[in-house]
């Protein structure tokens, strides 16, 4: 089993990681203490079968977006903003269903993000943002 | 009969009905439908019955542009290119034959309901299987009831909308033509097939509105210079391929000093190849193995005939996104789990999101598997593609061809939108997730540039004059007693194989040539 530096590192992504937290300058030493991570990001996070998996597509991803980078909330909100928008309201047992379906309607519609060539859904990429992030979190406790 | 041309003394004039020169897919056929009539046919091949190298090298000569093999792209011996034929059969579709605004100089001066029957009878000579007829390329259902209650494995991928739809190959033995067809042609009383035989001109009358005669040169053999003898034909049929036909009108320049039914200067114009680009378009990661049948990945045996489905955007999608046609072949890789070190993380991580819970039908067997997508696609007829005759001579003293040949950045264009519109369409049905592997580019790279050996355009059909070599009956505009068969007629390409409709053609040709009174 390769560690999730190991198997950035043979991504090539090991600058990227680095970039990532330099480019979000203090911030990212900042997460312990200002960072409680959302419950619904949590919950998407969640869904993922293979987080370190998701990752290596959201770091890839995230190198073009600096601007979710440059925050700790950046990401999660912007994950929360595209799930109001289709109407969602609360967590609970039909965040899967949802997801499943914004993916589809967002392939429907062209709305696809490049990522190493793959061709994600906006909501798949940002997805695999979230995974990068809450798997670079410093360990808690 | 066969007879070979180096034993024919030089001088000779040989009077016939209907001259065919070239004995490939379109001679052959073209022949085979006059066996027993009245009529006496002279077949004229350069080769003879098996290859040979000083025949072969007459084919060779210059291109610019992309670096095309002019020599191993085609076969110059009885059979002409079916020796090396795929048996690739499709019918082009109705919207290969429209004008689309979005595709320059399209249109043919016939549509394909026009084609249909002579596709059913063209199924036979390809030997295809029996009973088929041409809605057979496009429909699955049939092919279910074909099966007679045996299992097929088969189930068409759903995908949703109306973007990309499923349709088949039906696959020919394939047919080489001289082997299955030289015995008939052989013994039939009426055709005399001359072998080791090129036909360096067609020479018209003064007026040029009728041919005269073909002046015919067989290449020297151990030191003893070629024959020169002549065909008097009261019908000529040019049959010798989408490059030849063209040199060879414009090599019949002795009357009509820039070339036969070259007035207008459209002979050699238009060119047109099928990119086939090498390797894969795409990559298709799929949460199981099963969601695609064996159907797509191999051809399937259903009672006499062989049938391998392919994915094709729909015209709807065509006609929306004013797009070139495309055919995709898909077939399996490996599992998704046994990529190399360096794909693993990332194809992981596309095998999690395709595995979200929540996803529907997420019961289907077998492992995640990664397929690969390759192509070919629709050319667009460009007048700046084209065959023109080169400053280098052949053996027998004939100017060679020079092809100009290079695919245009429009082309390029298309194919990678058409790749991002199947991830698009993957993405949506749920189960699959696509990597392009093409991708848009201002032009064409030389490593992204394959082709088909299809050569086709160069003396296109067309009502008008003005915009074609030959008109709706394959006749040279403008010339009584000549006709054109091969794909060198067809205005568009489509995106599929040439074969099966340069035999409809040729088939129908052959009605209408039985259906005119010889004059002369």
């Amino acid at each position: 089993m390769l560690s999730r530096r190991q198997t950035l590192t043979m991504l090539g992504l090991g600058t990227v990681s680095t970039g990532l937290m330099l480019g979000a300058g203090g911030l990212w030493l900042d997460y312990r203490r200002r960072w409680e991570t959302p419950a619904l990001a949590q919950t998407l996070f969640a869904l993922l079968p293979d987080p370190d998996g998701a990752a290596a597509l959201g770091a890839l991803w995230l190198a073009r977006h600096p601007e979710l980078v440059a925050s700790p909330r950046a990401l999660p909100d912007h994950l929360a903003a595209r799930l109001a928008g289709h109407g969602w309201v609360a967590a609970g047992d039909g965040l899967a269903a949802m997801v499943v379906a914004i993916v589809r309607d967002e392939f429907r519609r062209g709305q696809v993000e490049d990522v190493q060539g793959w061709r994600l859904s906006e909501f798949q990429a940002a997805l695999c943002g979230l995974a990068y992030h809450m798997t670079s979190l410093p360990r808690m406790g | 009969m066969f007879i070979d041309g180096r034993q024919v003394p030089d001088g000779t004039i040989i009077e016939t009905d209907i001259a065919i020169i070239g004995a490939g897919a379109a001679g052959i056929t073209l022949a085979r439908e006059f066996i027993g009539s009245q009529r006496h046919v002279t077949l004229i091949e350069s080769g003879g019955l098996e290859p040979d190298e000083a025949t072969q090298a007459l084919y060779a000569g210059e291109s610019k542009g992309v670096d095309y093999p002019l020599e191993a792209a085609r076969l110059r011996y009885f059979g002409g290119s079916t020796n090396h034929w795929g048996g690739f059969c499709r019918p082009l579709a109705p919207i290969d034959f429209e004008a689309r605004s979005w595709v320059p100089h399209s249109g043919w001066p016939i549509t394909r309901a026009t084609l249909d029957p002579f596709y059913a009878r063209a199924t036979t000579i390809c030997q295809l299987g029996a009973g088929l007829t041409a809605g057979d390329f496009d429909d699955s259902a049939a092919w279910r009831l074909r099966a007679g209650g045996k299992s097929l494995n088969w189930q068409s991928i759903d995908l949703p909308g109306d973007d990309f739809v499923t349709r088949f190959f039906i696959y020919s033995k394939p047919t080489h033509f001289g082997e299955a067809y030289g015995g008939e042609i052989g013994r039939a009383t009426n055709i005399t097939t001359y072998l080791n035989s090129n036909v360096t001109e067609i020479v018209p009358d003064a007026a040029v509105q009728r041919v005269e005669r073909l002046t015919v040169a067989t290449l020297g053999v151990e030191g003893h210079p070629g024959r020169r003898f002549e065909i008097r034909p009261r019908m000529t049929i040019l049959a010798c391929g989408g490059i030849e036909n063209a040199r060879l009108l414009l090599l019949s320049n002795s009357v009509a000093t820039e070339g036969l039914g070259n007035g207008r200067d459209l002979v050699g114009r238009f060119f047109m190849e099928h990119v086939h680009v090498p390797g894969q378009i795409a990559l298709i990661a799929l949460d199981a193995r099963a969601r695609i049948a064996t159907g797509y990945d191999e051809p399937q045996v259903v009672g006499d005939a062989e049938v391998r489905a392919i994915l094709m955007p729909s015209d709807a999608y065509l006609r929306r996104e004013q797009r070139l046609g495309l055919n995709i072949a898909i077939y399996p890789q490996r599992p998704v789990a046994e990529g190399s070190d360096a794909e693993r993380p990332v194809e992981a991580g596309v095998l999690g999101l395709l595995r979200l819970p929540g996803a529907p039908d997420a019961t289907v067997a077998g492992e995640a598997t990664l397929f690969g997508a390759s192509c070919a696609a629709e050319p667009i007829p460009s007048p700046d593609n084209r065959v023109t005759l080169s400053t280098d001579r052949d053996a027998l003293g004939l100017p060679r061809t020079r092809l100009d040949w290079r695919p245009l950045p429009v082309e390029q264009r298309d194919l990678a939108r058409n790749v991002d519109a199947l991830a698009r369409n993957f993405g949506a049905w749920g189960h699959g997730i696509v990597r392009a592997l093409f991708t848009e580019r201002p032009d064409w790279q030389d490593e992204d540039i394959g082709w088909g050996n299809h050569h086709m355009g160069t003396t296109r059909m067309a009502a008008d004059p003005q915009a074609g070599v030959v008109d709706a009956d394959c006749r040279v505009h403008g010339i009584d007693n000549l006709y054109v068969a091969g794909s060198s007629i067809f205005p568009t390409g489509g995106p599929v194989n040439p074969t099966f409709t340069i035999v409809a053609l040729a088939m129908r040709l052959a009605d209408h040539l039985k259906s005119r009174k010889l004059a002369g």
